[in-house]
């Protein structure tokens, strides 16, 4: 299938090294490495923070040469950043703001499980739900590419696994190509696809399960393995296991039986 | 060093603790971050709260408040000004700090976590995330504090630095005798790093001791619903099959432990 973004040999300062990569429509990637691996940088880049010179092309058309307006409509990016101070003082008016449409509205406070939370002060949430809340307004007027970056920071593991859901749900149903930015390899397995950068260079990419077999690399640039890859590999080395096993209750009967 | 509290109460919260400076705390649970601020003494609380047996009290607060350094979340709160020395100087400007010699002060808190001097004339703007903590937490060492809380350190961190992270605090609490407090939602983290957990639930308090036997006691983590440690959680499941495996905070020594039992 035909490319949808297309990044040729990119370069920026000496953090981002010739890198190149393709995303096709609708895919789920994940970008991921150690600290200052440039995955921050790239996720600005093609949100057009940072300027480059037409390496990074969507649709057959340089970022540059979109209109700025134009380009924010097709491309949305959600970040954690506690300064932002919202204008209006409840969730439902700052994600209605500029939406005429009721009914987006209401499917998606209840996609979102917001319902609760609609006349919460957007200033002064709880960090989880905070972060649906920007997700919320990042999407709810039908971005093409969504674009994220270590959004699951503060969450712990079955918030983290609610939030994966809501993405995936935008990837199969609203169609959203999705590539997001994280340090935690536990929250590549729900990715299609997963690229390793290391100075800014890609140096694994593949189906995030066999990216991570790779332990040694990744041990290599600092990274944590989710705790059941590190146990399969281990136990692998040992010839107790097969492969990669994620579930805690099957691993264990494949132990002892 | 031993900070007490008794029927504080807070922002709807209720807390009873006590925190000692020989070991690691962690704090887990909704309203971890207003058992921070209650510590930190900048919030007007209700109740007791007495370090090392003294009562902390209208008159001695400020003598207090100043022995305590808090980094918070937000890592550019402090760090808005170009350099890391201008942010530095402006921290004991704001503190009142008196202080024989600036520069060597400076150095030295950059020093304790591990950085040279070269770093005084960075810009924060070439400043990793894992750079940034490690900053703040030189600047809360400014003041020379007994008591350093910090606000969920260990999120911007890959493995490489977290480790580093976690010498550097053993380092402050052996040392240099300083009272760590950490919040964090990371089982796996909380289990790894601390000594001690207080579990905060339905504001105030579920239980405080030692890690070790808290997070390995599977069932009233599940009842109170608290997230469990991934290498608990194996052993846990194991030992339900009749396996006789120890729990363990290191992965290596657990595949030792498998290996002798399959």
């Amino acid at each position: 299938m035909k490319s949808f973004i297309r990044i040729k040999n990119l370069k920026y300062k000496d953090i981002i090294n010739n890198l190149s990569l393709s995303i096709k429509k609708n895919d789920f990637i994940t970008i991921s490495g150690s600290n200052k691996c440039g995955k921050t940088t790239l996720i600005k880049i093609l949100s057009r923070v940072i300027k480059t010179n037409n390496r990074v092309i969507i649709n057959d058309k340089p970022i540059e040469e979109y209109d700025i307006d134009k380009y924010s409509s097709i491309v949305s990016r959600v970040i954690f950043d506690e300064d932002n101070k919202y204008l209006f003082d409840t969730i439902e008016s700052e994600l209605k703001y500029d939406l005429d449409d009721e009914e987006r509205y209401k499917k998606i406070i209840k996609l979102f499980k917001l319902s609760k939370y609609q006349k919460n002060n957007p200033n002064n949430l709880d960090i989880n739900i905070k972060m649906k809340f920007l997700l919320a307004k990042a999407i709810i007027l039908k971005p093409k590419i969504l674009l994220l970056d270590d959004v699951c920071l503060y969450m712990n593991n079955n918030e983290t696994k609610e939030f994966m859901k809501i993405l995936k749900h935008l990837q199969k149903n609203e169609n959203m190509t999705i590539i997001m930015a994280t340090d935690k390899l536990e929250e590549t397995i729900y990715s299609d696809y997963l690229y390793i950068l290391s100075e800014g260079k890609i140096v694994l990419k593949g189906n995030p399960l066999e990216v991570l077999k790779n332990d040694n690399t990744l041990n290599k640039l600092g990274l944590e393995l989710p705790f059941m890859v590190d146990l399969s590999m281990k136990l692998k080395d040992y010839e107790l296991v097969n492969n990669i096993e994620l579930d805690i209750d099957r691993m264990v009967n494949i132990l002892w039986k | 060093m031993e900070v007490v509290l008794k029927d504080v109460s807070y922002n709807r919260c209720y807390f009873n603790a006590s925190i000692n400076s020989n070991e690691i705390t962690g704090i887990t649970g909704v309203n971890k971050e207003s058992l921070l601020e209650t510590i930190s003494l900048t919030k007007s609380i209700k109740g007791n709260i007495s370090i090392d047996g003294e009562q902390i009290t209208n008159k001695n607060i400020n003598k207090y408040s100043k022995k305590i350094s808090v980094v918070k979340k937000n890592l550019k709160e402090k760090l808005f000004l170009d350099t890391i020395e201008e942010n530095m100087l402006y921290e004991i400007k704001l503190r009142r700090l008196k202080l024989k010699d600036y520069n060597k002060k400076m150095q030295d808190s950059l020093r304790i976590v591990g950085l040279n001097k070269s770093y005084l004339s960075r810009e924060i703007k070439t400043l990793s995330k894992s750079e940034m903590i490690l900053i703040n937490i030189s600047i809360s060492l400014l003041s020379n504090p007994d008591i350093i809380l910090l606000d969920d350190p260990f999120v911007y961190l890959d493995k490489k630095n977290d480790k580093k992270l976690y010498r550097i605090l053993v380092r402050l609490k052996d040392q240099f005798n300083k009272l760590i407090v950490i919040s964090s939602n990371n089982s796996n983290i909380l289990y790894k790093y601390t000594d001690k957990i207080i579990l905060l639930k339905d504001n105030e308090v579920l239980i405080e001791g030692n890690t070790s036997s808290i997070y390995t006691d599977v069932k009233y983590l599940e009842e109170n619903k608290f997230e469990i440690p991934d290498i608990v959680l194996f052993a846990y499941k194991a030992k339900k099959k009749g396996v006789k495996l120890n729990y363990h905070k290191d992965i290596r020594d657990i595949i030792k432990d498998i290996y002798k039992h399959v």
